[in-house]
């Protein structure tokens, strides 16, 4: 019984940040008043009005369509690596596969900083690609090396025997099976990139500012309840990206079910 | 009579790319050189290029950043701040975490066990800024915490609860609390639940069963989580930056502040060694403890 107070109780904190957030962005009042004194939509004018958030989104989201696409093709290679190949030294490879994890951001973030700034890599979209990428090959390489693993190795065999070549048993067998994972690793590293601040702010410039830059400056200087509204925008756009990912898996399940 | 028409040679052009790819041998290679090409020229070689600063400057080899480092006193407050608020907001997420975790594998229902996970999952996935901007909110002079407060009498006068210790710390246990919670869930998940029957059917209260059995067998994950909270409490920057004051300066700020303001990049990458030897000793300290790599276990 006391368990489930105190649970109950841990959970209503850990979801309270959330639940204020919201209410907040509709607020008519321009200090964070809660809960509010009256509700209006003006916050999320001003986010639409205001080039700088609109634009920082618009190029948040280029970069993490990017950064997840470059991340998911070379994680897949790094999984494929530890769970088709045997070679000495594979723990050395799976550490530096996850090290970006681990390492903190801010010394990533330097050392990009230092090498990408004689090759004029910073405040260019390609370099933030780039840089995005090494931090979420480690999510997209740890999920797609757990669903190879819980896959049944002898389709591919079997694809194998009928002639295909490896390659072609990759894409015909192997990705369609592992496609739930695959997915949400992509899931995983667009996100990471969307949300991305400290390597950002070393190397984007004024031509590649993005909406986390953006929401680092007004958070330093002063905050407007506009954040709140960007702040509901954002919440909204990561819980639909789960629960669209969740539907379409849970979609898959009923049919695998079916046969 | 059967005519049987002879197949004519296959030609060049029927023979599929990707088959006449699968002929080169050694192919399959490129799958491990490419994403470890990467990870070594923009991670490894790019980090080993910016520490060489903390050894070599216009001189040659010198120690004189790491010697200033270690005997002026504010980079030794920092060092100890750094390593003040890692230890609390791991001791924190610790103690809130453990009754998550000892639910999710204690309960039978299911509805619960969505709850908990998703209000531990959803946080964890919500941008870093706005889980940050979202405890400013709360934690303010005049924030929703110091007025409910107020309002029901418990106090006269609002807390100081944002740009101090307390604030970094209420944020960034929340924040890094999804790792704790997985961590002591992984190894709970695999501690038989019979056990704590066994031990009630000998006369054990509840309580006792608890600590004497069920306790003992999750230190493993106990451990493994606080060395991986810590090891990502004295890296952290965001939270710090934003929630803390002038007297709660972490490492990660000063090098910051040293690239950006100072630009003193000597002294930035020997901070950042600093930092980074201390990440090493700790994961390594995690491998001798744990017999495992705190990072890889789900892939083993």
């Amino acid at each position: 019984m006391w368990l489930k107070i105190t649970v109950g109780l841990i959970i209503i904190v850990l979801i309270s940040p959330i639940l204020v957030v919201i209410p907040m962005s509709f607020s008519s009042s321009s200090f964070f008043e809660f809960p509010p004194p009256g509700y209006s939509l003006k916050w999320y004018g001003s986010f639409f009005n205001n080039q700088e958030w609109v634009i920082g989104l618009l190029r948040s989201l280029f970069i993490a369509l990017f950064t997840s696409i470059l991340a998911t093709i070379l994680g897949i290679m790094a999984s494929l690596t530890v769970t088709r190949l045997n070679f000495w030294g594979k723990k050395l490879f799976m550490t530096l596969m996850v090290a970006p994890m681990i390492i903190p951001v801010i010394i990533t973030g330097v050392a990009l900083y230092h090498s990408f700034a004689p090759l004029n890599l910073t405040n260019n979209f390609i370099g933030l690609i780039l840089a995005h990428a090494v931090l979420a090959i480690p999510v997209v390489f740890v999920t797609v090396t757990a669903s190879l693993k819980g896959m049944d190795r002898n389709l591919e065999w079997a694809a194998l025997g009928l002639g295909s070549t490896p390659i072609g048993a990759f894409f015909k067998v192997t990705l369609p099976l592992i496609r739930p994972g695959v997915l949400s690793g992509a899931l995983f590293a667009f996100i990471i990139s969307l949300d991305e601040v400290v390597v950002t702010m070393f190397l984007a410039g004024s031509k590649t500012k993005t909406l986390p830059i953006a929401m680092w400056e007004n958070l330093r200087i002063q905050v407007d309840p506009t954040m709140a509204a960007v702040s509901t925008i954002l919440i909204g756009l990561t819980i639909s990206l789960f629960v669209s990912q969740e539907l379409v898996s849970a979609r898959k399940a009923r049919l695998k079910n079916k046969f | 009579m059967i005519e049987v028409k002879k197949e004519p040679r296959i030609l060049a052009q029927r023979v599929s790319f990707s088959h006449r790819l699968a002929r080169i041998s050694g192919l399959q290679w490129l799958l491990l050189i490419i994403p470890l090409g990467y990870i070594m020229i923009l991670m490894v070689f790019s980090m080993m290029d910016f520490f060489k600063l903390s050894l070599f400057n216009e001189d040659g080899f010198t120690l004189e950043y790491f010697s200033h480092i270690f005997s002026t006193d504010i980079y030794l407050k920092v060092l100890w701040v750094t390593l003040k608020i890692a230890l609390l907001v791991t001791f924190f997420s610790l103690i809130v975490a453990y009754p998550l975790a000892y639910m999710l594998v204690r309960t039978t229902s299911k509805l619960w066990k969505k709850i908990i996970l998703a209000s531990v999952l959803i946080p964890f996935w919500i941008s870093l800024l706005v889980r940050t901007f979202a405890w400013s909110i709360l934690l303010r002079k005049n924030g929703v915490i110091n007025m409910i407060l107020m309002e029901m009498g418990i106090i006269d006068q609002p807390l100081e609860l944002i740009y101090n210790t307390t604030g970094v710390v209420i944020a960034m246990t929340h924040i890094l609390l999804p790792y704790m919670v997985l961590s002591l869930y992984s190894v709970m998940e695999g501690i038989d639940q019979r056990l704590l029957l066994a031990a009630q059917s000998m006369g054990a209260r509840p309580w006792k069963a608890f600590t004497q059995v069920f306790l003992p067998l999750s230190i493993p994950g106990v451990l493994s989580g606080s060395l991986l909270v810590f090891v990502m409490g004295i890296g952290y920057f965001i939270t710090p930056a934003l929630l803390g004051g002038s007297k709660t300066t972490m490492i990660s700020m000063l090098i910051e502040s040293n690239i950006n303001t100072t630009l003193n990049w000597h002294l930035a990458s020997a901070l950042a060694l600093v930092l980074f030897m201390a990440t090493l000793i700790l994961l390594f300290i995690a491998v001798l403890l744990t017999g495992k790599n705190p990072v890889l276990k789900e892939l083993e």
